[in-house]
């Protein structure tokens, strides 16, 4: 590709789908870490123009998903201590803006790729083969978790309050 | 089918951006022009120096990239980026040495938006001096902790003190450091990986240690489990852990 009809590619990329990644990473980030991310998937998309399949958004946002797990480990560098995970946070990560503690709850029951998984269908508005594309999945496993991760969260949402849950160990394990 | 509708929905419902972010269009226009600007190479294996490069074309393109959304208040702190613990309210649960002359504090306070929070500190051997920042990572509740049993919960950080190899004895190791359900009953934790294993201090249903050897755990390290056992030695509760998340590079 000579370097006119990459420019003019990459500008019909960035219009069509600037807007779309930026709202992804908004939707995840603060906006000066998303703003960074953006702008970093994009100069990796200029780098790789010719490596983007057809049906791009969903390789912006695969992209973009790496670039801000990336910003936070190296955030955890640059500056010396930053936390990192939290296999079962505490409240403050519950996606939910009207406050539905029911819901955020549950949700973080889920799996962690599950959650991912169902807020891109909820939230970005992606089909499933495009949020598997996202996560690196095949399409019929994305289905498949799909329904699985509904039907949990289905069920989460659908036990008793009040009934207390304790963990056990798994015989089999 | 309704209620699978439900589901997906109700949680749509939750989306903080509903219809997604304002673009201003200079700034995009901006942006569009700096990348243009750089050149292109073949896709390749990026070196430190290319990666320190390319870092930096990014933070010039943060720089000039105006924020075009401000979220509200409410949705700032309802995603938790603006929820700090109260200090001098902050209790000290447990503590563990974890480098040479370095100790490990893990406190819990209450947060200033009525949660609560959990973070670490790092002083010298000896007493603790009352925290004034979050030094060495933590998290906080917008709200109080939710009222369902978890049996476990983990939190953890990587240190760019530790970017020494494993065994070396300068520098913090990852550190790992969590909560057990006090009725569960557990009188020891410790944490777990192929070939190894490490006893984490426990006080006040709280475990905090540092283990060097996780320090960017290959995969061959799985599986990491933290395990709380009772006084009996039966398992009562554990986690596992997937390596990627001690990894720094």
């Amino acid at each position: 590709m000579d370097s006119s009809a990459a420019s003019t590619r990459f500008e019909q990329l960035f219009r069509a789908y600037y807007g779309s990644v930026l709202s992804y990473a908004r939707r995840r980030a603060p906006s000066s870490v998303a703003d960074d991310a953006v702008a970093e998937t994009f100069l990796i998309a200029w780098k790789r123009l010719e490596s983007i399949p057809r049906g791009e958004l969903p390789w912006l946002l695969g992209v973009t998903r790496r670039v801000l797990a990336n910003q936070r480990r190296r955030d955890a560098t640059q500056e010396r201590v930053t936390l990192l995970w939290a296999a079962e946070p505490v409240a403050d990560e519950i996606p939910d803006s009207t406050l539905d503690h029911e819901l955020g709850l549950a949700f973080l029951e889920l799996d962690e790729r599950d959650q991912e998984l169902l807020r891109l269908v909820a939230w970005d508005g992606l089909a499933p083969a495009e949020a598997a594309r996202v996560l690196g999945w095949s399409p019929v496993r994305a289905r498949v978790r799909l329904h699985r991760a509904r039907t949990r969260l289905r069920n989460l949402l659908a036990r008793p309050v009040t009934k207390e849950k304790r963990w056990k160990p798994d015989p089999t394990s | 089918m309704e209620a699978r509708s439900d589901v997906l929905g109700r949680l749509g419902a939750t989306n903080p951006l509903p219809h997604g972010a304002r673009v201003d269009q200079p700034t995009a226009d901006e942006l569009c022009a700096s990348i243009l600007a750089q050149p292109r190479q073949p896709a390749r294996r990026w070196t430190s120096n290319r990666r320190l490069r390319v870092a930096a074309v990014v933070v010039a393109l943060a720089a000039i990239a105006s924020p075009t959304l401000a979220f509200s208040d409410g949705v700032r702190s309802f995603l938790g980026w603006d929820s700090l613990p109260v200090f001098e309210k902050a209790k000290l649960v447990v503590s563990a040495p974890v480098a040479e002359s370095t100790v490990a504090h893990l406190w819990e306070s209450p947060s200033r938006t009525g949660g609560e929070c959990l973070f670490v500190t790092y002083g010298m051997p000896g007493k603790a001096e009352p925290p004034t920042q979050m030094s060495g990572g933590g998290a906080c509740s917008l709200g109080p902790r939710p009222t369902s049993h978890r049996p476990m919960w983990l939190m953890g950080s990587v240190s760019g003190f530790g970017t020494a190899p494993p065994g070396a004895a300068a520098g913090v190791p990852p550190i790992v450091e969590g909560y057990v359900d006090p009725e569960l009953d557990a009188t020891r934790v410790e944490i777990r990986w192929n070939g190894g294993s490490k006893e984490l201090a426990y006080a006040n249903d709280y475990f905090l240690g540092g283990v060097r050897e996780l320090f960017d755990a290959p995969p061959r390290l799985r599986p990491i489990r933290v395990i709380a056992y009772d006084a009996q030695g039966h398992e009562v509760a554990q986690h596992e852990i997937d390596p990627a998340w001690f990894r720094v590079r």
